[in-house]
């Protein structure tokens, strides 16, 4: 939801550790994190933050990590990878080896990506997916076609 | 007369029992009797370079023959580079006689400084365990940790000070705001 970025963010693992010097703060062990309709699991989550404290990026890490969030207009986005990077300055969503991604409306759907690596830019809704480094990599879309309503008889 | 003598010998053989027994003070005593109070006391370490490493204050140390070294309202300071970077108060605590364990005891609140002295970090806990020549401490208590962008609680902790590292041990709750 557009209001996401807005809201705080909320963390539950089992550990952590936080360590100044590198500026991280690493979550260990039934990792879930919610920001507004984002709600991401994972088994490690990594976040990076800058010299004057503010949150820079968010690493996951899982086998795999899933990731949702609701749309504005009522769709779903439901991901999974073993590797998600959230980059807070530029709302971008990378998901790296073995990415799936799904747009989902009415329990329905409507889009499905599959890739080594797929980016979504959550603030304007693009998705792009790459090969990455993998040779045998396929990149696989597939959208479902919105059922036209057939003029009355 | 040999009567008179028994009876006279063992009457004083029990009074000096009980003498002895009345003077005699009993073990957990003699652990407390203190023999030395300082007020406003200040412990101060350096290191191989003859540098300020930490200082321990205390409105009010007691120090006894047995027992543990007893402080009221102690602070830890830790410095770097001659400033203080790591300062923890407690309600009270307690010095093991070797003076390199220390027990912050109470509520126990933490601030981490930086360089140019802004606070960067708190830390409020309890019952903190302190190894003062390694600068390591830990916790079995609930723990609350805050900074700029945001509050993390977790059950125990553990601190490496000279890393600038801090491992909370179980039921880990973070809240983030995003500037």
């Amino acid at each position: 939801l557009t209001g996401d970025r807005e809201q705080p963010i909320q963390i539950e693992a089992n550990q952590a550790i936080i360590n100044n010097v590198e500026g991280t703060a690493t979550y260990q062990g039934n990792v879930i994190v919610t920001q507004g309709s984002i709600h991401i699991t994972a088994e490690t989550v990594i976040i990076n933050y800058s010299q004057e404290q503010n949150i820079t990026n968010v690493i996951a890490r899982g086998e795999p990590v899933s990731f949702q969030q609701r749309l504005d207009q009522g769709d779903n986005i439901k991901a999974k990878a073993k590797e998600m990077e959230y980059n807070a300055t530029k709302d971008m969503l990378h998901l790296r080896q073995e990415a799936e991604l799904r747009k989902e409306k009415n329990g329905e759907d409507t889009y499905t990506s599959q890739a080594p690596n797929i980016t979504y830019d959550t603030q304007h809704g693009i998705i792009s997916a790459d090969k990455g480094d993998s040779k045998q990599g396929r990149i696989i879309m597939t959208l479902k076609p919105q059922v036209k309503s057939s003029p009355a008889p | 007369m040999w009567i008179l003598l028994t009876a006279f010998a063992l009457v004083t053989t029990w009074l000096v029992q009980n003498l002895e027994k009345d003077l005699s003070t009993s073990p957990q005593m003699s652990d407390h009797i203190s023999d030395y109070t300082l007020h406003h006391f200040q412990s101060v370490q350096m290191n191989e370079q003859g540098y300020l490493k930490s200082r321990l204050m205390a409105e009010k140390m007691v120090h006894y023959l047995q027992a543990k070294t007893e402080l009221t309202t102690p602070a830890m300071v830790f410095y770097q580079q001659q400033q203080p970077v790591w300062v923890i108060q407690a309600e009270r605590g307690e010095i093991s006689n070797d003076d390199n364990e220390i027990w912050l005891l109470g509520q126990t609140h933490w601030q981490r400084y930086t360089p140019n002295q802004l606070k960067e970090l708190e830390i409020i806990t309890r019952d903190v365990r302190l190894q003062r020549d390694t600068q390591y401490a830990e916790t079995a208590s609930a723990t609350q940790i805050i900074n700029a962008y945001g509050e993390t609680h977790s059950v125990g902790m553990r601190v490496f000070i000279p890393q600038e590292k801090i491992e909370l041990l179980s039921q880990v709750r973070g809240n983030y705001v995003l500037h």
